[in-house]
């Protein structure tokens, strides 16, 4: 840039000190435009996330909490207690149709709760859509933690709510986490597919209870507790070739063994029911 | 302005960190406590690829950030404490360039330290039978502008502040902060009296975290209303920011 | 004489420490002036704390003067093309230990501006002249004082530099190391180069310099040329003691 004519004229001290203007100048300009940036930043930015407030605190869980707001990792504390709800509610839930059908020893299993210290189970025997029912008293709690911290865990609602409206008979709790899902997810048609599911039992309407259960089976991220639950509702509604190629895709899809045998057993039974056949597995 | 003397401070620096003991240590730490998650993943049964892919992530991100912090803080001060920089700025290099090559290669050493992880991180996934889609790598390069930000935080502090341990705790201190944004402008909203636009002008000052948190917000990614230019506009302003406030800061220094 | 390629006019230096709110100064040099002479090997002597660094430091653009001037080539000493034409050995030359003297000397030749094709017959020649090629390949930290010295001097030099500042040179060298660093000086002086050097060891100024700084708190008090000290029955230890002890 060509200096003007007086510059050449002007002192040494006097040019420093013009240099040293622009310096300044420049500096504030650029300072400023930083921070109207800044300002824009923060006043367009829209949370995604529920702010730290709405997370109801659980025994235990506020240290990991504040650990995972502050560095931004609650995502994967909603996971961890996502597995310590699936302990909490235990892996071994299969016992279904009645007792004349039983291939489990009761004492095998109590035993097995007290060498495992998985708690919650009241009852001896947990049939149907009741296994698993229990006392459970912290299960919602800890299901809307895990929606609280992470509100677009899609699998954990699905999980909770539908073993709460199904397993443990509590409807009420169920559409209460649906509906705090929902707040962030409200287009997710799964959500609305257990919705239905949960007023056609409410109706006790089992075909319909049954059909809204397997769009969600139809979804390859279905939680294997939903399948097992959609593969009774629909033996329970008469549809056996749908219940069992449902016991057939967990059979494919699933790693947890407890399902695995009882995917096993179930599809064994139709089988002999439709085929009259051995039992291939 | 040299770049061949930005270049070779970049790549002499870079190599320093590779050859410390503690560059090999947290990838080791990190390898190791990444194929741990495994036992995590195999306890949430359905659910390990999404637990085996956040924890590795967040172990990724946490790992980085705790190793570019140490070696932010004391990528000058370690170099004024030896007095090999006496032997740099005798020479024909002006502090800018010496600046500059300094945290281009913290930059880059972040960048590759991701790299490495992201690398044993997807070997894992991959052997337990899983895969990634592309939001991974946008969730890793938005970890590495989280990164070059707080960095360029760490560096400024690192210029005045006296001890690395300070220096170290206001980085993270600011980190953390960062993840607090919303909370943090709920609160000033409420704020009332004199006090309302000072507290809101500290506030406009601490750096958005959130905003490069794909990893909490790839579900909801379609949501985000934060543009790709605007997350790259506002590391560049940060790191701007605080680099020129470094260099006035340094240039002024006497060894 | 020829023209001085260095010049400090009325330089101040004065250390401000900030202690509990309350200031310190301390002047380390007070309307202190020089001149250096092409091609003269000249030394700066003083006690301890008597401000020879301080000088150097000034020199090199380590250190900003309170006030005064100083020109290097007639420039500043912030200049690029005046820290072109000097090297400086600072008094305990640090290196990076993990490097070797060919690593360490490539790094520097780098940021002197040397150019790529020309940088490992520099590095051949500095090592050859400074007696350390044997060692080319060992680690820095393998090295013993006077082998670091040694390598002091040769990234000082590899660049060609007109101006030599050579902070206590031969300071803890054993009388071998001390020997064949003077020879180097020498050698550097009869190439042509200006060499501006401290010491406490009067006797090591003496063989070397052409003329002799004395500094006291931080002033010049004298400039002894070496035709004095020849002529006077002390030496230049006699002369030193009777500035300081008059001052």
């Amino acid at each position: 840039m060509d200096c003007p004519e007086f510059y050449f004229h002007l002192h040494p001290v006097q040019k420093k000190r013009i240099l040293i203007m622009k310096r300044i100048i420049l500096s504030v300009f650029l300072l400023a435009a930083a921070f109207l940036f800044f300002v824009f930043t923060w006043e367009t930015y829209t949370p995604v996330l529920p702010q730290a407030d709405t997370i109801v605190a659980f025994k235990d869980s506020p240290a990991g909490d504040i650990f995972s707001l502050s560095f931004g990792v609650r995502k994967l504390m909603a996971e961890i207690w996502f597995i310590k709800l699936m302990q909490y509610y235990g892996t071994s839930e299969f016992a279904e149709n009645g007792h004349d059908d039983h291939d489990h020893d009761h004492s095998l299993r109590n035993s097995r709760t007290a060498a495992t210290g998985v708690g919650g189970y009241a009852d001896d025997c947990h049939h149907g859509a009741d296994y698993g029912s229990g006392q459970y008293p912290d299960f919602f709690r800890m299901a809307k933690h895990i929606i609280d911290l992470d509100p677009y865990f899609k699998n954990a609602a699905l999980y909770s709510a539908g073993s709460l409206a199904f397993n443990m008979d509590r409807p009420d709790q169920a559409l209460s986490l649906l509906y705090s899902a929902m707040l962030y997810l409200p287009k997710e048609w799964k959500y609305a597919s257990l919705l239905a599911a949960i007023g056609y039992k409410n109706a006790k309407d089992p075909k319909k209870v049954a059909e809204s259960f397997n769009l969600l089976v139809a979804d390859p991220e279905c939680p294997t507790m939903l399948k097992q639950l959609a593969a009774f509702l629909n033996k329970r509604a008469g549809n056996y070739m749908k219940a069992y190629e449902i016991y057939l895709d967990i059979l494919k899809t699933s790693n947890d063994k407890f399902y695995l045998e009882n995917a096993a057993r179930q599809a064994d039974k139709l089988e002999k029911m439709f085929f009259k056949k051995p039992a291939t597995k | 302005m040299r770049f061949l003397n930005i270049f070779s401070i970049a790549k002499h620096s870079l190599l320093e960190q590779y050859r410390g003991k503690s560059f090999t240590l947290f990838v080791m730490f990190a390898g190791v406590i990444l194929y741990s998650s495994m036992l995590i993943g195999v306890m949430a049964v359905e659910e390990e690829k999404r637990v085996i892919t956040d924890f590795g992530l967040a172990l990724m991100e946490l790992m980085a950030m705790a190793f570019i912090v140490f070696s932010a803080g004391s990528a000058v001060s370690r170099e004024m404490e030896s007095k090999t920089i006496y032997l740099i700025l005798t020479r024909p290099v002006t502090r800018l360039e010496y600046l500059l090559g300094k945290i281009l290669s913290l930059f880059f050493s972040s960048l590759f330290m991701l790299a490495v992880m992201s690398v044993l991180h997807l070997s894992l996934i991959y052997l337990r039978g899983f895969s990634v889609s592309g939001i991974y790598f946008a969730i890793v390069f938005c970890i590495w502008l989280k990164l070059i930000i707080i960095t360029s935080i760490t560096f400024f502090i690192s210029s005045f502040s006296t001890s690395l341990i300070s220096t170290m705790s206001i980085s993270v201190i600011l980190w953390m902060l960062g993840h607090f944004v919303s909370e943090t402008k709920f609160l000033v909203e409420r704020t009332k009296g004199g006090s309302f636009w000072f507290i809101k002008a500290v506030a406009y000052l601490i750096p958005n975290m959130q905003i490069y948190n794909m990893r909490d917000m790839a579900e909801a990614f379609g949501r985000t209303s934060i543009s790709w230019i605007h997350l790259f506009g506002y590391a560049f302003a940060w790191t701007a920011l605080s680099f020129i406030f470094t260099f006035i800061l340094f240039r002024k220094k006497e060894f | 004489m020829s023209e001085p390629i260095v010049v400090f006019s009325d330089v101040v230096k004065i250390y401000r420490r900030s202690h509990l709110g309350k200031i310190y100064e301390t002047a380390a040099l007070r309307d202190f002036s020089m001149e250096i002479f092409r091609g003269e090997i000249i030394g700066i002597l003083g006690l301890n704390g008597a401000g020879k660094t301080t000088v150097m430091k000034l020199l090199t653009g380590l250190l900003y003067p309170t006030s005064g001037k100083i020109s290097v080539f007639g420039k500043s000493p912030l200049d690029m093309d005046a820290k072109s034409g000097i090297g400086f050995l600072p008094e305990l030359p640090y290196f990076y230990q993990y490097m070797t003297p060919v690593d360490a000397l490539r790094y520097y030749a780098e940021l002197s501006g040397l150019p790529a094709t020309e940088i490992k017959k520099k590095i051949d020649g500095v090592l050859k002249k400074t007696g350390i090629s044997s060692r080319s390949d060992s680690k820095i930290s393998e090295f013993s004082k006077g082998m670091m010295q040694r390598l002091g001097i040769a990234q000082s030099v590899i660049h060609d530099p007109e101006l030599l500042i050579l902070d206590e040179p031969v300071s803890g060298l054993d009388p071998l190391a001390i020997h064949d660093i003077r020879e180097l000086m020498s050698e550097l002086n009869k190439e042509g180069k200006t060499i501006f050097l401290s010491s406490h060891s009067i006797s090591e100024l003496e063989k070397v310099s052409d003329r002799v700084i004395v500094l006291n708190r931080g002033r010049m008090v004298k400039a002894v040329k070496s035709e004095e000290w020849q002529k006077a029955s002390g030496g230049l230890e006699e002369i030193f003691v009777s500035i300081v002890k008059t001052q």
